[in-house]
Parts: structure tokens; C-alpha cells; sequence
């Protein structure tokens, strides 16, 4: 059953899948090739250059992960979900397949970042201190790509009823947070929150801090 | 006699103005059944709640022996559907769609896929977005029987078919079912097309059901009697269900009749009317006689037959 859901997962997003791939395996070349001028040149200038260009890992991964996650539900969605939901399995079985489908489908997206990372460092001449992570930072976008995949896989395949309950529920939380402003203005909830969740170990925490391909 | 379809008592509201109402019917292991009604009566919506797409708020529901929607998957692995709408991933090819659905189903037949995408005429590599009504009719059906089903549960399958697609896909269905011994519910308004190859019809109207009977009882039973009375006559005391009464010319009467049996003919002769003549009402009639005398007792408050 796996194989076929991810045969026709892979039918429906194989340009996709080549063109995220394709990119993931351009952005750590084109980021050290454009800057790098050797061993002798201003390397504080192209470490602050690269950390720039560090911006667009979480952003590529942001945009494989959505673009995926909707391609996946997008046939099931269009057929009112009725194919699947005549189909013998359990609804829950079903959903488990179409997200372990959609997880294979990111790796060739991994895969080509981190082959691109090896392949934009192999040969430079680094000068001694400087270090390049070509592994880490693919692991670092691998575990962004499974996060932020799963928050979208999750909310393409949600009712619009489950949609309208996170909504009421963020609205919710939003006016609790306006009322303790206004009863205590030293506790911000908002930022306690954002904080427990993007800050090791919240489970944005990977999203944030630097992504640097080579540092000092 | 066991039973394919079994519902008692279900209930499921769609909006404040219609629902499906204290609906049971029992549709035999076997038989080919017509689910006959007119458009919205709640046919959709029942089968719908057959198959486990709707959760019903009242009643129960049980297929091939499996409690909906406790046991759907294992009533499901055993059942073959084509739903009111295409359902079919339109991106895939005809090809690619076969081999997705024969992963679900172990008892799929591949040797009558390809014999059936030869008989249907249709082409493996063409994509489903680009096949006709008719094809994708075709193909649905194919899908169906190739999983080799115990009941099959066909919502509308001919509306909108041309004759010859209906043939071929007619054919298929009977071929499969005199093979197999499948059970088949078979939802439609074309009260010609089941009359043709259905055993049992069951009617619906505004979200009851009006009657459920073998379609040899429908046959038989209901009747277009000509009578010559001269004598007002209490209607109350007739042997048979009068749907539906009119006055011809002088002292002739036409009705509509249910519930005949041929040794009736002697209350006639009691009661001081003459039998004329008694001629066989074809399903159609017979269905708009039924779905008019069940209206009437609604608006009149008399409880449903």
C-alpha cells in the first residue's frame, strides 16, 4: 500500500520534488562560489555574506515543506476525500501513508543539500580556525524540512472544522494575552511563548540561530 | 434469508428542512436491488451512510455482516462502489490508476482488467482528466468488478451514459453478477433501466422509504383495474390498496392498484361492481402511483405503508 500511495504521490509531485532538489543542491554552491575569493581574501566580509545567504535554508525548507504537504492532499481534497475514504483501511492508516509518502518525497530534497554542501566545499582552501559543516547544516535542514513539513502536512489535511478550532483557540490565546497586558504590563505572553518555542528545546528551536556553511 | 444490507431505524439530518427518517430496509444476500426515488429524496444520503462517507445520528447499519461504521475497512475490502461523482485521481493515467486501487484489494482479478480495458475500449495511457463521462463511467465500474466484490453499491452509474455505454457497462454488471452471485444496490431515477435486470426495488421518497418488496411482488401486485359501478363505494373495504382512483366516462372508473392477487377478482362480484378489465402497470407507473399515494398520506398525517 506505502508503495502505491508513494507512486502516485510521486506522479503528482515529481516536478516539484526535481525543481525543490535541484535548488537544494544549487544553494550551497552558488552561496560559496559568488563569495569566496580564497584563502587570502576578506574572510569576515564572506562569513557575513554567507550568513546571509544562511536565510534562505529555513526559506527553501519552509517552501518545499508547504508546497509538498498541500501537493499531497491537493487530488484527495478536489474528490471531496471520498476515493480514500472507500478505500479498505482504517482513515487514520490512510493519513500515517500519505505522511510517510510525503517524507520520502522530501528526501531527495536532503539528499540534493547536502551533496550540494559537499560539493561547495570540497576542494577550498580554508584558513586554519575556519571550518566548513557541510553535514551539519544538511542535517539542520533535514530536521527543518521534517518539522515544518509535518505542521503543513498536518493543517493540508485538517477539516475546516479543525481549522476553525485552531483559529478560535489563537484567537483565544491572542485576547488572554491583550488582558494581561493591560493588568500586567511586565508579563508578555506573547514573547514567553515564542521564546519556549523557538528556543532550544522548543520545537521551532532548529529554525532559528545561524546557518552557516563554513564559520570561524 | 441473510442479508447483504441490513439498516434499522437509521436517521441522519442535512439540514433543518430534510433528513433520511427512521429508515430500515434489507436488501437480500443475492439480490439485484433497485434503490428507486426521485431527485433529493435521500438515496445519495443513504448510501453515503451504507458506505461510512456520513456518520448517522441515529440507527444502525450493517453490510456483508460488518457493523458500520465499527467494521468499515473489512465491509469495505468486500465491497465495490461507484460513487455519485467521479472519484478517481485525475492526474493519473488509466494504467497507473489500476495499479494504485489493486493494492488495496488482494482478491483483484488482473486478468479481467485487462480483458475489461479491452472490452471498454479504453486506452491505458490516457490520463482520467482526459476521458469522456462515459469512459470514466467505464472505468469506475471496471474498478469495481476487478476487486472481485461481494455487493456492489452503484450510485446513479448510468445518468447521463449514452445507450451504448450503458450496454457495455449493463453487460459487464450483469456478466459479473450471474458469475459471482454478487449482491448489487443499484441507486437511480431511470425506473426503466432497473426494471430491466432488477429482483427487489426499494422506493424512497423525502428521505423515507416508501415500499420494499421483490420486484415479482411489485409486478404482480400492482394493477390498472377498470370497474363499472353504479353504487358509491366504500373504498375502506377493498381487499387491495386503491393509489389511485379516476372517473372515466358514465359509471367507469380506472384505479391504480396494490396489493393484487388474481382470486381478488371475486370481491367484485360480491360488492356489486364489475371488473372490466386488469392490465399490468410497468414499474414506472407503478413507482409515480406509489411516490402519489405515499405523498398524500403524508399531507393527510396517515402513517406510511
Amino acid at each position: 500500500m506505502l508503495k502505491a500511495i508513494i507512486s502516485i504521490q510521486w506522479i503528482a509531485t515529481r516536478t516539484l520534488v526535481a525543481a525543490l532538489a535541484l535548488t537544494a543542491f544549487a544553494l550551497p554552491i552558488i552561496s560559496i562560489r559568488l563569495g569566496w575569493g580564497g584563502a587570502t581574501a576578506n574572510l569576515p566580509l564572506f562569513l557575513t555574506e554567507l550568513e546571509l545567504w544562511g536565510l534562505f535554508y529555513p526559506v527553501l525548507a519552509a517552501v518545499a515543506a508547504l508546497i509538498l504537504a498541500a501537493a499531497t492532499w491537493m487530488s484527495d481534497r478536489r474528490g471531496q476525500h471520498v476515493y480514500a475514504m472507500l478505500l479498505p483501511l482504517p482513515r487514520w492508516r490512510y493519513v500515517l501513508l500519505r505522511y510517510a509518502a510525503g517524507l520520502i518525497l522530501l528526501a531527495p530534497v536532503a539528499v540534493a543539500l547536502w551533496l550540494g554542501a559537499h560539493v561547495a566545499t570540497i576542494g577550498l582552501d580554508l584558513p586554519p580556525g575556519v571550518r566548513s559543516y557541510p553535514d551539519a547544516i544538511a542535517a539542520k535542514f533535514a530536521i527543518t524540512l521534517l518539522l515544518l513539513f509535518g505542521i503543513s502536512f498536518a493543517l493540508a489535511s485538517a477539516s475546516a472544522r479543525s481549522i476553525g478550532i485552531a483559529i478560535r483557540i489563537v484567537g483565544l490565546f491572542l485576547a488572554v494575552h491583550v488582558a494581561v497586558i493591560l493588568l500586567a504590563p511586565k508579563v508578555n505572553l506573547l514573547w514567553i511563548t515564542v521564546r519556549a518555542l523557538a528556543v532550544f528545546p522548543g520545537p521551532f528551536a532548529p529554525l532559528g540561530g545561524r546557518w552557516m556553511l563554513i564559520d570561524a | 434469508m441473510s442479508l447483504a444490507i441490513e439498516t434499522h431505524g437509521l436517521s441522519y439530518r442535512t439540514s433543518q428542512d430534510f433528513g433520511i427518517e427512521d429508515l430500515s430496509i434489507a436488501v437480500p444476500a443475492g439480490a439485484l436491488y433497485g434503490f428507486l426515488g426521485p431527485n433529493g429524496c435521500g438515496k445519495t444520503t443513504t448510501i453515503r451512510l451504507l458506505l461510512g462517507l456520513l456518520r448517522p445520528d441515529a440507527g444502525s447499519i450493517t453490510l456483508l455482516g460488518h457493523r458500520v461504521p465499527d467494521q468499515l475497512p473489512a465491509a469495505l475490502a468486500c465491497t465495490g462502489v461507484i460513487p455519485d461523482r467521479p472519484h478517481l485521481h485525475r492526474y493519473l493515467t488509466v494504467a497507473e490508476s489500476l495499479d494504485f486501487h489493486r493494492a488495496f484489494y488482494p482478491r483483484w482479478d488482473p486478468q479481467w482488467a485487462a480483458q475489461l480495458l479491452e472490452d471498454f475500449r479504453l486506452r491505458a495511457a490516457q490520463k482520467v482528466a482526459g476521458l469522456s463521462k462515459g469512459e470514466t463511467a467505464k472505468l469506475m465500474l471496471l474498478l469495481a468488478l476487478c476487486q472481485r466484490p461481494d455487493l456492489l453499491v452503484l450510485d446513479e452509474p448510468m445518468d447521463g451514459l449514452d445507450p451504448v455505454v450503458r450496454r457495455d457497462v449493463l453487460a459487464a454488471l450483469l456478466e459479473y453478477v450471474s458469475t459471482h452471485g454478487a449482491t448489487v444496490l443499484v441507486s437511480s431515477h431511470l425506473v426503466h433501466e432497473l426494471e430491466r435486470f432488477c429482483d427487489w426495488i426499494g422506493v424512497m421518497d423525502r428521505g423515507r422509504l416508501v415500499v420494499e418488496l421483490p420486484m415479482s411482488e411489485f409486478r404482480n401486485g400492482n394493477k390498472r383495474i377498470r370497474v363499472s359501478t353504479d353504487i358509491a363505494l366504500d373504498v375502506a373495504a377493498t381487499p387491495f390498496t386503491i393509489l389511485a382512483r379516476t372517473r372515466d366516462a358514465g359509471s367507469t372508473e380506472t384505479w391504480v392498484v396494490r396489493g393484487w392477487e388474481p382470486e381478488m377478482t371475486g370481491w367484485f362480484d360480491r360488492g356489486g361492481v364489475t371488473l372490466r378489465d386488469v392490465a399490468d402497470l410497468d414499474l414506472e407507473d407503478g413507482f409515480v402511483e406509489l411516490l402519489r399515494a405515499f405523498r398524500t398520506e403524508r399531507a393527510e398525517g396517515v402513517p406510511s405503508c
